[in-house]
């Protein structure tokens, strides 16, 4: 293992999946010091690139350099032993692995007998650094997302990682994690290490980076120095052209209450309450933010008011009728929309085509059916227009899903659900993920839906999000209302102190009552 | 009944449980690996009829043994082939190989049917403590192969459990995609523990043709491999569980025979086995039990590195 990294050199990077270029003749460059940033729209090819550089995936072309010399990445030994380490957005512990079971996992250098051993003092020294406090005996899935990104930093530190990857680290922590992550991440780099930085959240690059790197269709576009630039130009050195940065989008006034939540409790999957007594009501005309950290109800939230997880108490009542107990279809029928958080497993079938997902809601009624028989034509030229509107890139209409990115599932995803005009969205982090373009796309059919009079729920980890567009915002916190705020009295600090538990805010926690 | 009687139940049953123990045992690491092999009962067969034929042909017993393993492990080459090389689906192909090695074993077994070993597997002789009440005889009266079978449960408990490969099988069967990403090749891990399965069942088959009937007829397995594959459920895919857990079925096989005295039809013992299977896949399939009873996440999903 070279203890010292210097440089990194990628010269004319090339990957293709079944015929498709996903990456195109990159080159770049990256110091020891460097912290650089990477961004592209939704299938730019990020995460192709980064799986070359880990050796997850062969390039056809090109050639990787590490300290200037050739270095042969075959598979992700290799690129260990290079010191490159990477951080997946979605991460790579084995949940049913203790934590310190994940870390001997393929670290050769530990026993073979009894492993975790003669690891512990070096992960408890190396955890504490990072300010991570969790039993290193306790299973790996059922640490916080933000406890496991700590553990995957801290295991490929631990095997000798000098040049770090990280994609989208930022998208599982809270406002005060994320700052004493860039902090543990700043004296590393302070210390020799490099960081590839992959984030939509352009603020963060900003601050974060000196250099970014842009990657559109798979090319590389731009290699920029951060200095001097701010928000507005980063965007546009992303993709190209067009304004999408804009501010407060709040309409103050809404009409009748459609959706009515009472008292509503479930439990998860493991049988253990997941939500307990939430009381809210969303009117026509509005958006009604629930902010929090994620894991604290929220997909047990969604589920029960997708009607795909049974209520254990309480009642949901739309446009008057109670539908506590109304199936998933019916509710669809009714007008309820949903965009669910895991999009690849539960708002589409990987295995099937993009067309036959795009009518997945709606395939067995006219015009997409007529007396049992699928009509092709009608599918296919629906799913070609709805491609089109949202802008989804896919090579063909026929392509399985699963071969798209993550954000182009995303976006066929809200469009299928929100191109039936209907009068209740319940959207969890439907913009989870997305480049600048995609968000502002999705959010703008939340906001087409709310201004044709609909109502709309929308769960989200991000606070900008929330606060550009939601006229009141609730925070849940260990599967409870903290409380809820009016526009335009919505207080960031509050919010920021509720979604942690703490209820002595600053602000008084307004009533729940609606005029 | 007597105590003598209770013993030589009790010592039946731990011989019947031997051939269901190692075949679990393989099986067991084989699904840790994401690999799910149907295929047990016929690596089973031709592990017995191989066992029988080099047995009668060499009379050396350790050589017997050998070549049983050797042959079901080449059977099960065929199951790796598809599955893990061809990525293929694991269910179709554990399904046919059962039919191939059934039909293969009944081929070579020909010549062998009807004719009893030269050689086979005796009790050893501990005199001392297999004198010991109950117990004794239960222990220290079986078969070498009855104890290879033990003690490799044992170790594979270990192994699993205990040591950093450990770790790496069952993360090849749990998140396959985190087990390539730190360095392994869970193509190279799955075909070993495939192979690790198919020289287990190929000692299973050894022991019914050369300690438990010490003879060869078709289709002898009488449908273990499939009490095996329940059994593996049953352990929670974990070996020191399948120890007791075939030490069950066993009992139940030993059952019929005691029952047979006692006037029952001999159709309805017969399907004691296979009855307990269900009435055991059904308790653990309840509610509390769930969670205990998890498989291997990726159990049965093909992998490929660059498989999106």
């Amino acid at each position: 293992m070279p203890s010292e990294f210097r440089s990194l050199c990628v010269e004319s990077l090339s990957k293709s999946f079944s015929g498709v270029n996903v990456v195109r003749d990159v080159s770049f460059r990256i110091e020891a010091g460097q912290a650089v940033g990477l961004i592209g729209e939704n299938g730019a090819g990020k995460t192709t690139l980064m799986n070359c550089l880990t050796g997850m995936y062969r390039p056809d072309k090109g050639i990787i350099r590490i300290n200037d010399d050739r270095a042969e990445i075959r598979r992700s030994r290799d690129a260990f032993a290079f010191g490159i380490g990477m951080v997946h957005q979605h991460f790579m512990l084995v949940p049913t692995l203790s934590v310190l079971e994940n870390i001997a996992l393929g670290l050769e250098r530990s026993t073979v007998f009894r492993p975790v051993r003669t690891l512990r003092d070096e992960f408890l020294q190396l955890s504490r650094r990072f300010g991570l406090d969790v039993d290193p005996d306790v299973a790996a899935g059922e640490l916080a997302p933000g406890e496991q990104q700590r553990v995957e930093i801290v295991r490929i530190l631990m095997r000798g990682a000098r040049l770090l990857i990280l994609d989208e680290p930022t998208s599982v922590l809270s406002p005060s994690e994320t700052d004493s992550f860039f902090g543990s991440l700043r004296r590393l780099i302070s210390e020799g290490c490099a960081v590839l930085l992959v984030s939509h959240k352009l603020d963060e690059i900003l601050t974060f980076c000196s250099r970014v790197l842009v990657l559109r269709h798979g090319r590389l576009d731009g290699d920029f120095s951060t200095d001097g630039m701010d928000m507005r130009t980063i965007t546009e050195k992303m993709i190209g052209d067009e304004e999408t940065v804009q501010g407060s989008r709040i309409v103050s006034e809404s009409g009748p209450v459609i959706l009515e939540v009472r008292d509503l409790t479930a439990r998860n999957d493991r049988g253990i309450p997941a939500i307990q007594g939430i009381t809210f009501e969303v009117c026509r005309g509005e958006i009604f933010g629930i902010a929090g950290i994620s894991g604290n109800g929220q997909r047990e939230l969604a589920a029960v008011l997708a009607g795909v997880r049974e209520a254990e108490r309480g009642m949901i009542r739309f446009d008057g009728e109670d539908i506590t107990r109304v199936g998933p279809r019916e509710r669809l029928e009714r007008g309820i929309a949903c965009i669910p958080e895991d999009r690849l497993h539960e708002g589409s079938i990987g295995g099937m085509s993009v067309g036959e997902n795009a009518v997945l809601r709606s395939f067995y009624r006219a015009p997409f059916a007529r007396s049992g028989w699928i009509r092709k034509t009608a599918v296919r030229s629906f799913a070609r227009s709805l491609t089109e509107r949202f802008a989804v890139v896919t090579p063909s209409i026929d392509t399985p899903v699963r071969w798209l990115s993550g954000g182009n599932i995303q976006k066929l995803i809200a469009g299928r659900e929100l191109s039936g005009s209907p009068r209740m969205v319940i959207a969890s982090h439907p913009t989870y993920g997305l480049d600048v373009r995609a968000a502002e796309a999705v959010r703008s059919m939340l906001l087409h839906c709310r201004d044709e009079g609909g109502g709309v729920v929308l769960l989200s980890e991000d606070l900008d999000e929330l606060l550009e567009i939601s006229s009141r915002i609730a925070v849940i916190f260990r599967g409870r209302l903290m409380g809820i705020m009016n526009h335009p009295d919505i207080d960031r600090q509050t919010i920021g102190l509720w979604m942690t538990g703490v209820t002595s805010s600053v602000g008084p926690p307004r009533p729940t009552a609606h005029t | 009944m007597d105590h003598l009687m209770i013993e030589s139940i009790l010592t039946r049953a731990v011989a019947a449980a031997t051939p269901l123990l190692f075949a679990a045992t393989g099986e067991i690491v084989s699904e840790r690996s994401g690999v799910l092999n149907l295929g047990v009962e016929g690596m089973m067969a031709v592990g017995a009829v191989t066992g029988f034929a080099v047995a009668t042909a060499t009379g050396n017993l350790g050589l017997a043994v050998g070549a049983a393993a050797l042959a079901a492990m080449a059977v099960s080459a065929i199951h790796g082939f598809i599955s893990v090389a061809l990525l293929g689906n694991q269910v179709v192909s554990g399904l046919a190989l059962t039919m191939f090695g059934l039909g293969l074993s009944g081929l070579i077994g020909k010549p062998f049917i009807g004719r009893s070993a030269p050689v086979r597997f005796m009790p050893v002789d501990s005199s001392i403590l297999s004198d010991l009440p109950i117990l004794g005889s239960v222990m220290f009266e079986q078969d070498p192969l009855c104890y290879l079978a033990f003690g490799m449960a044992l170790l594979t408990w270990v192994f699993i459990y205990h040591t950093r490969w450990g770790i790496s099988l069952r993360a090849a069967g749990e998140h396959p995609l985190a087990c390539e990403s730190m360095g392994h090749s869970v193509v190279l891990i799955r075909w070993l523990a495939t192979l690790f399965g198919g020289a287990c069942a190929g000692l299973a088959g050894a022991y019914l043709s050369l300690a438990y009937s010490a003879s060869w007829i078709e289709g002898m397995t009488a449908g273990r491999g499939w009490i095996v594959i329940a059994l593996t459920i049953f352990a929670a895919w974990n070996p020191l569980r399948a120890a007791w857990g075939a030490c069950l079925f066993g009992g139940v096989y030993v059952l019929q025979y005691v029952l047979q005295n006692k006037g029952i039809a001999p159709n309805i013992l017969m399907m004691l086995p296979y009855v307990t299977t269900l009435l055991v896949l059904v308790l653990g399939a309840t509610k509390r039990n769930r969670r205990r009873f998890n498989s291997p996440v990726a159990l049965g999903e093909a992998f490929h590195r660059e498989m999106r």
